[in-house]
């Protein structure tokens, strides 16, 4: 029968009927129990632990109350079987003190005098099995006692090693902001002693530049109980400094006021110095950048001044000359402003391209993108009529930004689209819009040649260009709608494949409605 | 008829003689006094109805870019002694800034060097209509 080992009530009567009798009175009253015909077998039932043991005098025999005890003895400190011996009726006082002495062994034991009566019977057995649950439950006690002991053994074996071993230095502090205690590696790094550290504090190692912010926030943090975070250089016991981040947290009771202080104080250098050397690297690309464009800008706009110069003179020269040279050296004055309004082109878009970095920020002003298209195919309208281009476009919305720009980027798609058409198909644009997590997704497609995917970066850098022999153009107008995308915080690529037509695409922030 | 006085504020020698090409080509007969630094165009413009007696000139091409000053500022200068003089900006500058003050300064037109012989040519055209006006208004 299996039930909770503390409800197990064991009957040992083997003679006459008073075995039959418990089982049959406990039963009545709710309280099961099962009968062992010999001892042997109630010390099997014994070793596998059992709530009480009830036990007719007259089957207890000195041997068999050795071989009980022989199993009780294995018996957790906390355990104490109960057990209820039913004695002979009217047994002399005598002979009842012998058979006490006798059953001594066993420990628990409950005389029970024949003959028996149920009520007897049932309020020994329960009283008995009483007891014995009670005893589990301080078992239950026991192990949750010692399971916190474990633990907490563990925890501080943990902490030990975690102390002792962490690169980190941990510490504590009182509420006041004492220090308290801290990691014996803080003695090592600095070559305090543990008596000067305590007196000093951490500010005798602190460097003298960061010892006034340190010791503001650590009275900032002491009198309000905001968390302590602070980076400071820490003297070394070779004299060098090194840059160490110091974090703390109050640990509060549960009526909210501070106990402890508990902090770590870690080496931080290295991440230090290659953040300064980041920063620095940094600060000198941005004006490195900054030259570049500068640069650019001024180059390209004083390099028209010469550029004019060769122009203009090349036609004075042929102008008072020209009627005594032949057609060929006449020809040499049409090279030259070749070159020269190619080398033009080159700088007019370069200075437009540097100008969209270089110009000033202006208030945001909302453009409308339709407007934008309309003046850039009014542009574009003599090579649209050339080329028989059929140009659809969705409503466009308004946006925030210069519409002119916005106008220059269409003209640079469009004039693109038109330039990279198949020669033997009418070129097809189509200028479609979405709006996309808040903002503006627009992308022109086209029927043209298209480019390999694997340009599709590649396209978008200043001078690029793709078709270098078969088409003209500068390699500046796809820089220059990144640019201008990318000035109002869009972004804009390009998706393509060799014969299929491209679609470029740029985002845009929605206006801010007022 | 005297010869127009033409005052040129220009550095690039380059653009002083397509300004006489242009002269020349719109037959206006002058006289070009010749300033090429701001430095210059400044002692010229002090010397305006001073004791040695120089007159304002007949017409006043002024780039905006000289070296060793403002163009702005000779500018200034200039319309304070020659109030009735017209001034020809001749600049490569095509800011709009740049624009807009020298109108608010008195300039009479705003000549952008174009790179183009023919264009370029064009500014005796102006001048000679600038000069005109301003003779007949006398």
């Amino acid at each position: 029968m299996e039930m909770p080992h503390p409800e197990r009530v064991l009957v040992h009567a083997p003679y006459g009927r008073d075995g039959a009798f418990i089982v049959e009175v406990l039963a009545t009253a709710g309280i099961p129990s099962e009968v062992c015909p010999t001892i042997e077998s109630v010390c099997a039932e014994l070793a596998l632990d059992v709530g009480v043991v009830i036990v007719a005098d007259e089957a207890l025999r000195d041997a068999s109350i050795q071989e009980l005890n022989c199993v009780l003895k294995n018996h957790a400190s906390w355990s104490d079987v109960p057990f209820i011996v039913l004695s002979g009726p009217g047994e002399a006082a005598e002979v009842g003190r012998y058979r006490i002495n006798l059953l001594s062994p066993l420990g628990n034991v409950i005389l029970l005098q024949r003959p028996l009566r149920r009520e007897g019977v049932v309020s020994a057995a329960s009283t008995a099995l009483r007891a014995r649950r009670r005893q589990y439950q301080i078992r239950g006690l026991l192990e949750a006692e010692r399971r916190n002991v474990d633990a907490l053994r563990e925890s501080e074996d943990h902490f030990r090693h975690a102390v002792e071993l962490n690169p980190q230095v941990p510490w504590t502090a009182t509420p006041g902001g004492r220090l308290e205690d801290f990691s014996p590696r803080w003695l090592d790094l600095t070559g305090l002693t543990r008596e000067d550290a305590l007196h000093s504090g951490w500010s005798q190692v602190i460097h003298t530049e960061d010892r006034g912010f340190g010791t503001t926030a650590w009275l900032h943090s002491i009198e309000t109980g905001e968390p302590y975070d602070v980076e400071q250089r820490v003297r070394l016991a070779d004299g060098n400094y090194r840059w160490m981040r110091s974090r703390g947290q109050p640990r509060r009771s549960e009526s909210g006021q501070i106990v402890r202080w508990y902090g770590t104080t870690e080496d931080i250098h290295e991440r230090k110095v290659a953040e300064e050397q980041l920063r620095e690297a940094n600060a000198e690309l941005l004006s490195k950048n900054r030259e570049l464009e500068e640069f650019a800008y001024v180059s390209s706009h004083d390099l028209q001044e010469p550029l004019r110069m060769v122009n203009i003179y090349t036609q004075l020269l042929v102008r008072r000359i020209g009627d005594l040279l032949d057609d060929e050296t006449r020809s040499y004055a049409g090279t030259i402003q070749e070159g020269v309004h190619r080398m033009e082109n080159l700088l007019r878009d370069l200075l437009s391209f540097s100008r969209l970095t270089h110009a000033e920020r202006e208030a945001p002003r909302t453009a409308s993108l339709s407007g934008a298209l309309s003046d850039s195919l009014l542009a574009l309208q003599g090579r649209i009529e050339e080329t028989g281009a059929v140009i659809t476009s969705d409503g466009l919305p308004d946006i925030s930004g210069d519409e002119a720009q916005f106008s220059q980027l269409f003209q640079n798609l469009i004039s693109n689209s038109l330039k990279y058409r198949k020669p033997d198909e009418k070129p097809r644009i189509r200028i479609s819009t979405k709006l996309r997590d808040g903002e503006w997704l627009i992308a022109v497609t086209d029927n043209g040649i298209g480019f390999d995917q694997k340009h599709a970066e590649r396209i978008f850098g200043l001078f690029r260009r793709l078709h270098r022999d078969e088409y003209p153009g500068t390699g500046i107008g796809l820089a220059i709608c990144k640019r201008i995308v990318e000035r109002y915080g869009g972004i804009m690529w390009a998706e393509s494949e060799p014969g299929r037509g491209s679609t470029f695409y740029f985002t845009v922030s929605e206006t801010n409605r007022a | 008829m005297n010869p127009v006085q033409v005052l040129l504020a220009e550095d690039n020698r380059g653009d002083v003689i397509l300004v006489r090409e242009a002269l020349r080509e719109y037959k206006v007969d002058h006289a070009l006094r010749l300033v090429e630094d701001g430095d210059q165009a400044m002692r010229h413009i002090d010397s305006i109805g001073g004791p040695t007696d120089v007159p304002c000139p007949d017409i006043f091409l002024l780039d905006l870019n000289i070296p060793r000053g403002s163009g702005h500022e000779l500018l200034e200068k200039f319309r304070l002694c020659c109030p009735d003089t017209p001034v020809v900006i001749i600049t490569s500058s095509d800011a709009p800034s740049d624009i807009a003050r020298a109108h608010q300064l008195g300039a009479s037109r705003y000549f952008r060097k174009p790179s183009n012989l023919e264009e370029f040519l064009q500014l005796g055209a102006l001048v000679k209509e600038l000069v005109g006006s301003a003779a007949d208004s006398r």
